[in-house]
């Protein structure tokens, strides 16, 4: 995959999580049941136990994931020297802990609150699809 | 010189410029690895390649581990509330029209249906705050009554809440048991609303604990709870405490104004289709 092609598309999602995770902060702040494209079950996982880290709403946490995605593609588009060396695994790094993370509070909703919230599952989504990318990149064959 | 040389030299001149342009533009273009690698040719990767791969990957498990680890952790609560925690509520003026879990005259024109949780923060919200003021200038006027309807959405304390509030229901106590677990809420599935605590916020509330206690157990009111439950899926609720004003949807624990205005609205609405009649 091309250097423009992969860290244009790592922005974009870092953009759109940011997007879906600051919409799930906003409701946990706010007295406003969560919009749930038809389905049931926001709610539910919103207010559930898990949707907080030491009282750090989980959303929050997406928002402060996705900035700093964002501040590495941007870092290594500049490019900052360092950066150079190593955005591609610190992205890596971090959205496989993103992912593993996701994998948890997907299991979470699945057998433990037993609803599923639409807007969880897409940030779910975007940061497997952002840790694919740099999977690809990081298994690359290389000069190196 | 002649016109033909100068002309040469110019074209030269700009072909030149032309040139270096481009490859200037082909660097900024190029790859970061590639100019790094022309500028130090012959620089080797400090560590080898898998084992940066390891290492961000065990940067990762960390950082899941931890964060999962933390989220488990039981923060919030240590178990089950002793009974001598819990708050009892000021009793309800005892004449106050009320039957199971409708509050208000019967005859009231307008009818608030209320699908709530015992266990919802904002249903808390609503409740304690909002409920009040609506019952005060709507239900104690006669305008409108009051209709708590089911809809435990986050997990099985929520399911026990609900039917102890029915048992209670059983001896026209519905509306104190209700204030009592608002009150007493301390977060989700944290063991303040397991059955034995349910069973002593009833007796807490001067109930008749052996036919509450017997109400409980058996499950009487396991249908209702869920005949509540299938009808607000069936209109739709998808988040709690959602509101029905007449036919007027109110979703959240909106500030008291937007109920007020909803109520109002759907009064005047009434009041047009008595004097039409």
């Amino acid at each position: 995959m091309g250097d423009f092609l992969k860290w244009g598309a790592l922005a974009v999602l870092a953009i759109a999580g940011m997007g879906v995770a600051a919409y799930l902060t906003y409701s946990h702040y706010v007295d406003q049941p969560i919009m749930c494209a038809g389905m049931s079950g926001c709610d539910a996982v919103e207010n559930s136990e898990y949707s907080t880290l030491l009282d750090i709403p989980v959303g929050l946490l997406g928002v402060l994931f996705c900035a700093g995605l964002l501040t590495l593609v941007l870092a290594r588009v500049a490019p900052l020297p360092l950066a150079e060396e190593w955005a591609l695994l610190a992205a890596f790094s971090m959205t496989l802990a993103g992912v593993a993370f996701a994998a948890y509070l997907t299991y979470i909703e699945l057998f433990v609150v037993e609803d599923i919230c639409i807007w969880c599952t897409s940030f779910a989504g975007i940061v497997t699809v952002a840790w694919l990318i740099t999977l690809v990149d990081v298994l690359a064959p290389t000069t190196e | 010189m002649g016109r033909k040389a100068r002309r040469r030299r110019e074209k030269r001149r700009t072909t030149k410029v032309l040139v270096e342009a481009e490859v200037e533009v082909t660097e900024g273009l190029r790859p970061a690895r590639e100019r790094r690698e022309k500028k130090k040719p012959t620089r080797p990767s400090r560590r080898p390649r898998y084992l940066r791969i390891l290492t961000g990957t065990a940067a990762a498990a960390v950082v899941a581990t931890i964060l999962i680890v933390v989220s488990l952790a039981p923060w919030e609560s240590d178990g089950e509330v002793t009974p001598s925690e819990f708050i009892i509520p000021p009793p309800r003026p005892a004449d106050a029209p009320r039957q199971g879990t409708t509050l208000g005259n019967p005859d009231a024109p307008l009818t608030i249906v209320e699908y709530s949780d015992f266990q919802c923060p904002f249903c808390r919200k609503a409740g304690l705050e909002i409920m009040p003021q609506i019952e005060a200038e709507y239900v104690a006027t006669g305008k409108a009554k009051l209709v708590w309807k089911q809809f435990p959405i986050e997990g099985e304390e929520s399911v026990w809440a609900a039917e102890a509030s029915e048992c209670a229901a059983e001896q026209n106590a519905f509306w104190e048991y209700h204030d009592t677990l608002f009150l007493n809420r301390t977060g989700i599935n944290v063991g303040t609303f397991v059955i034995t605590n349910l069973k002593v916020i009833a007796k807490e509330l001067d109930l008749d604990t052996e036919a509450f206690n017997a109400c409980l157990d058996q499950g009487r009111y396991r249908d209702k709870v869920a005949t509540d439950y299938a009808e607000a899926r069936r209109r739709e609720v998808t988040g709690t405490p959602t509101f029905f004003v007449g036919q007027t949807k109110v979703v959240g624990a909106k500030p008291y104004s937007a109920f007020k205005e909803a109520i109002d609205d759907e009064l005047a609405k009434l009041g047009e289709a008595g004097e039409a009649e």
